[in-house]
């Protein structure tokens, strides 16, 4: 059968789970949600009111404030990467969002990479880790073919720094290779040009296709104050390289505009002229449409504390269209479900590990827990990433995963081997794919779910989630092993030495637990965006309609013959 | 055109869809309960799929057995009928998921007219008329009465996902309003599961308009005039006619052509009725959109002449409309009753047994007589489902003698072996205000003591 | 977690069983003429809109199948479509358990473990008890945790197998931290 057979799923939320639950889960998840909400309010203020003012008082808008004048009125803007640099100071100061603003941005319908530069920041200078954080959104917007805006207004390098930001391979002067990258795929860059642009800041802009400059910008090589005789001569950088000079003369901008609510208009227009979405047109006449099973029940389905369980089913069933599903292959490799659902009409993958207890394969009668990965839900896992790249259809990888199987027969049936097979796959797809991680994303099971080393487009993690090689017990455990039993528990019957050996091992999981915070990745840029579950599916309806967006560059087959119904019709009942 | 099709449906509106089919060539498949299985009106069916027990919830409601049974089957369509599946957006998309077309709207125009709210802004944004009061739900008590106080009392607090005339409360005040805004709104969430309310402005009584449209999947969209149904009981219709005795012609062009705005301002495909209130002061309002064929479609077929089932079939096959509003001619009168096994001297309460008798002469004129029903006598009447066992329609030149051609039918009527609502209905067609056309939503709890 | 289980319907026929489907798709997976089926045992798998769902023996049957009823290896099948016809089993009686919703002795209805582990009162150290002695409990009510392989997750009362749909708790059958075994009696109840 050719065609794609959703099935409906979810139970109403009384029906798995009380109330009481619910609302501890929810309780717990709010408060999370709350530092959250605060620290990204921290962030969005730049280096305060007083710089905002400065700003303003120049006739000028802030980074975010001209963002909001371009979006889309009724869109939502999916910040990225907000959090890096976050916590970390240079000498007395910091650099909240690494003094640039990098988000999706919705203009006339269609969904651009918008980077900005935060001028109430050292004037929109970079920072160690700006020149990473802006190639991270440039390759976004690169995977995507999705057009890229960039709201220039930057010193160039925060000098004190420079040393961190200049030479390396992925330092400032990759962000031109990454201009040249985008341009060389037919990617649309178009660049405003706000202020003083400067040595690296003056680049930005040139490779773009259209560049806008107000009164107030100017770009040069180099700023008056390295210029001999500009001082006797009067001549200031926007005497050196304003509109007048890079519009009417040396054609490196484009059109010149008064102030920046022209330049955000003009950039609107700009954008209205593109080719539009082809989102519409792979919806294939469904039309977009909110899960059945209440999305906003997210908030109190995920218990915080890592060990306890959820119905994985349930979460699915609140972040696709309808709450229809069409779960691949669910008779084997039960710890991970696997299917394709709509989201806002259009074709996506998902992975999600389920949590709890499954039969155990290969012996009656046991029982093995989820969050692990063993043979046939790796088997599973690659034959799926294969048949979604073959097939165009995006995926999602939704993680809570502790880790692949170990042990004697983890290693006789050559999960090794497997996991490989899945790595070679996930890492050579050319569809687009995206990471969420949930709550737990350990060791090996982080790399087989398409964790950020594998290069997905954008990954996530929520304010659950804990990235670490391995879980803190488990590195007590196997901190201490000499003194634990065959059970992992404690040898020794004496109190005192109980004591110390349980206080060592909790130190030691203390440690790590606090490496995993989720703040710290996104400040080191090992996740690119921290978010609630609560937004999960309104980020997944993003996902979806930038990876529709654009025509040409990949492949995208129409479900009559996608390469599921070739595994479905082999795996299906039959006799 | 389908060659099968699977109604998703039993009884009187099964019998009625398979009537249609046949005419059209397409063979019908039924489905039933375990109860209904050996049921005799299933004859009609070409082949019948046995869904569950008795309990609609574990039968006719199973969406995936319903669109499997279509898909075993053969059925390159279905039709839901009314009630059951029929208003259910999921249930529709779930079929044209699995490429059976679905007889009847896009899911799109089933949501946005499922609830009260969004229908009434997308109705707002069509400039059709909407009772004054709240846009969009209240958010707060405090938002509820700056609007009432703009819209004037009485208000009326009405749940958004409600219906069939429950979580309304009356407001005369401010304090009122302040203590029921808090009450409406916990009662809905345990009825309804959501606690979202509007607001209204309270208008008594009021005719009960309801204006048939018929559209196809081009934009192009008619209507086939107007049905009154002000006699009610608990908000359930019993007596319906067309046309309405208080409009005049230049009203039914107007209300009609709103009727067909609001229809094309959505999207809508096929058979679907746009509900309104005409208050005393002869205002028209938007109250809401049935978007499913309606039980009392009889009587605007009688009246138009069409047979709204085939046209829906047709649209549903992707054909153009082949009627314009110029092809649409209305004559005569209609009155239908329907005929509950419900018995009006114990509270209405419902009448299962068996019908030893069961005969509408269709002879007594003078004028004609149409009976819509899936029964006959030696049949029983199920107590799992709604007690509905037929509907009479009288069509006639004039209102007069299609109400005489009722009361006549009705009279000599031998219905037998369970309590019905034929008293009732004969008291309420020969009663003063029934005859004069005077009655309004209020008439059936103040009705003179004769019709009870 | 294990895919859906649906369990066919009984109907005797003079000296034969008859076993119907509870629901509606594609029958398949048949066990063959001859072969015996108890109860509790697979007995096929229906497919509907391309789910599959394990069918089971219900309890109180057994038998021979006397014949292959459907010949299609995806047989089109309604609610009540006969699926196998049994004869008896040779000198053997159906045995069944009785015991299947699990009172004790005395009749008090028994809440059992749904698997087996280690079972826990509380949601977490220091949060009170779930479950209290003298307590009221309905379906869907968390009761306790049990702990396999190092996870948690929640018991709910599901008054299956003839147990009240509302109960008090008479007695907590198990200390916290307790190992139990699948369908061990958890919580001794009396009807609300």
């Amino acid at each position: 059968m050719a065609k794609v057979p959703l099935f409906p799923i979810g139970r109403a939320r009384e029906a798995f789970l009380d109330g009481a639950s619910f609302e501890r889960n929810r309780t717990a998840l709010g408060a999370l949600d709350a530092t959250l909400a605060e620290r990204r309010a921290k962030i969005a203020a730049g280096w305060g009111a007083e710089y905002a003012e400065r700003v303003h008082k120049k006739g000028k808008l802030t980074a975010r404030e001209r963002i909001e004048l371009l979006k889309d009125a009724d869109s939502r803007v999916f910040e990225v990467l907000a959090f890096v640099n976050h916590g970390r100071k240079f000498g007395k100061l910091e650099s909240p969002a690494a003094g640039v603003v990098t988000a999706y941005v919705r203009v006339g319908g269609r969904w651009t990479m918008v980077i900005a530069n935060d001028n109430t920041v050292a004037s929109g200078s970079w920072w160690p880790l700006s020149p990473e954080k802006i190639e991270r959104a440039q390759q976004m917007a690169l995977r995507l073919r999705l057009p890229v805006i960039y709201l220039v207004d930057c010193s160039g390098l925060y000098l004190p720094e420079q040393s961190a930001t200049f030479p390396a391979r992925t330092g400032a002067g990759h962000i031109f290779k990454m201009n040249s990258l985008l341009s060389a795929a037919g990617v649309p860059q178009i660049a405003g040009v706000f202020g003083d642009c400067i040595a690296g800041g003056g680049y930005m802009p040139i490779i773009s296709d259209r560049v806008y400059m107000t009164e107030q910008a100017y770009m040069v090589i180099a700023g008056a104050a390295l210029i001999k005789g500009a001082k006797s001569l009067h001549l200031s950088s926007l005497d050196i390289g304003g509109p007048e000079v890079h519009v009417h003369q040396s054609a490196c901008a484009d059109v010149r505009v008064p102030d920046d609510e022209t330049a955000i208009a003009m950039i609107r227009a700009e954008i209205e002229r593109l080719p539009s979405s082809g989102a519409a047109y792979y919806r294939h006449g469904a039309q977009p449409a909110a899960p059945q099973q209440p999305n906003h029940e997210l908030a109190g389905l995920f218990p915080t504390d890592h060990r306890m369980t959820y119905d994985a089913d349930e979460v699915l069933a609140r972040l696709v269209d309808r709450s229809l599903f069409w779960e691949f292959c669910p008779e084997r490799g039960r710890e991970m479900v696997v299917g394709v659902g709509r989201v806002n009409g259009l074709y996506m993958g998902l992975v999600a590990n389920r949590q709890g207890v499954i039969d155990d394969p290969e012996h009656k009668g046991k029982k093995k827990p989820c969050g692990i990965l063993y043979k046939e839900g790796i088997a599973k896992l690659a034959a799926f990433s294969r048949a979604c790249n073959d097939d165009g259809i995006p995926l999602v990888w939704l993680q809570d995963i502790s880790g692949f199987d170990i042990g004697v027969e983890a290693e006789r049936l050559g999960l090794l081997g497997y996991g490989s097979s899945l790595i070679y796959s996930n890492s050579t797809n050319s569809v687009p794919m995206f990471t969420v991680l949930l709550r737990k994303a350990s060791g090996a099971g982080y790399y087989a779910l398409a964790g950020l080393p594998y290069e997905p487009v954008v990954q996530l993690s929520t304010v659950l989630a804990r990235q670490s090689v391995m879980e803190g017990r488990t590195l007590a455990i196997a901190a201490y092993n000499t003194k634990l039993d065959d059970d992992f528990e404690i040898l020794t019957q004496d109190p005192k030495e109980r004591a110390e050996i349980e206080a060592g091992m909790r130190d030691t999981e203390a440690r790590i637990e606090g490496d995993m915070s989720p703040y710290k990745s996104a400040a080191q840029m090992d996740t690119d965006e921290l978010v609630s579950p609560l937004e999960l599916r309104a980020w997944l309806e993003l996902f979806a309609e930038a990876s529709y967006q654009s025509i040409g560059y990949r492949r995208i087959k129409n479900p009559r013959i996608w390469s599921l119904h070739d595994a479905a019709a082999l795996w299906e009942a039959r006799g | 055109m389908f060659r099968r099709l699977l109604i998703a449906n039993r009884g009187e509106v099964a019998v009625r869809v398979a009537r249609a089919c046949r005419d059209l060539g397409i063979s019908p498949v039924g489905v039933a309960s375990e109860s209904d299985l050996g049921a005799r009106w299933l004859g009609c069916m070409d082949d019948v799929v046995c869904l569950g027990p008795s309990a609609s919830r574990e039968s006719y409601l199973k969406m995936e057995r319903v669109v499997q049974a279509a898909l075993q089957q053969g059925c390159a369509a279905l039709h839901p009928g009314w009630g059951f599946l029929s208003e259910n957006p999921r249930f529709a998309a779930l079929c044209e998921q699995h490429g059976v077309m679905f007889v009847g709207p896009p899911s799109s125009a089933m949501e946005v007219m499922g609830r009260k709210a969004p229908a009434k802004a997308a109705m707002r944004a069509a400039g059709v008329p909407v009772i004054p009061g709240s846009v969009g739900l209240l958010a707060s008590v405090d938002e509820a009465v700056a609007c009432a106080r703009e819209t004037g009392y009485p208000v009326i607090l009405k749940a958004d996902a409600g219906g069939g005339g429950r979580g309304m409360r009356k407001c005369f005040d401010e304090a009122q309003l302040r203590a029921a805004f808090v009450q409406a709104s916990a009662e809905a969430e345990s009825a309804f599961g959501s606690g979202a309310l509007y607001l209204e402005k309270y208008l008594e009584g009021g005719r009960h308009i309801e204006v048939q449209v018929m559209a196809d999947r081009f934009g192009a969209c008619v209507h086939l005039g107007e049905r009154e149904c002000s006699v009610q009981r608990n908000h359930q219709k019993l007596v319906e006619e067309s046309p309405s005795p208080v409009l005049d012609a230049p009203t039914r062009a107007r209300i009609g052509g709103i009727a067909v705005r609001a229809a094309q301002s959505i999207g809508y495909v096929g058979a679907g009725t746009v509900e309104f209130l005409r208050a005393d002061d002869g205002a028209i309002y938007f109250m809401e959109m049935n978007t499913r064929l309606q039980v009392e479609h009889g009587v605007s077929e009688l009246v138009a002449g069409l047979d709204l089932v085939h046209l829906q079939l047709r649209v549903a096959a992707n054909s153009r409309l082949a009627i314009s509003q110029e092809d649409v001619k209305l004559s005569g009168s209609a009155v239908e009753v329907r005929i509950n096994a419900e018995d009006p001297a114990n509270g209405f309460r419902p009448s299962p047994g068996t019908l030893a008798a069961f005969d509408f002469p269709l002879d007594r004129g003078p004028g004609a007589i149409r009976v819509d029903t899936h029964m006959q006598a030696g049949d029983s009447v199920s107590p799992h489902y709604d007690s509905l066992i037929a509907k009479v329609i009288a069509h006639a030149p004039t209102r007069e003698s299609a109400i005489e051609t009722l009361l006549a039918c009705l009279r000599h009527a031998r219905v037998e072996g369970v309590a019905t609502t034929l008293p009732l209905h004969l008291a309420v067609l020969d009663s003063r205000e029934f005859r004069a056309g005077t009655y309004d939503t209020r008439s059936i709890p103040g009705w003179p003591a004769s019709a009870r | 977690m294990s895919a859906e289980i649906l369990h066919l319907r009984a109907r005797a026929e003079g000296e034969h069983m008859l076993l119907e489907c509870p629901s509606v798709g594609l029958f398949t997976n048949a066990v063959r003429a001859g072969m015996a089926l108890v109860a509790g045992a697979r007995a096929g798998t229906l497919l509907t809109l391309g789910r599959a769902c394990e069918l089971r023996v219900p309890d109180e049957v057994a038998g021979l199948v006397d014949g292959d009823l459907h010949e299609r290896v995806q047989a089109p099948v309604g609610y009540g479509t006969v699926l196998y016809r049994l004869r008896p089993l040779a000198g053997a009686t159906a045995s069944a358990s009785k015991n299947a919703a699990g009172s004790d002795s005395s009749g008090a209805p028994l809440f059992r473990s749904p698997s087996a582990g280690r079972f826990w009162h509380r949601a977490a150290p220091g949060e009170p008890a779930l479950a209290s002695v003298g307590g009221m409990i309905e379906a869907g009510r968390a009761i306790g945790l049990v702990e396999v392989m190092k996870t948690f997750t929640l018991v709910h009362y599901q008054p299956t197998g003839g147990l009240p749909a509302r109960a008090r708790v008479v007695r907590v059958l198990v200390a916290d931290g307790a190992e139990v075994a699948e369908k061990a009696p958890l919580l001794e109840l009396a009807p609300e």
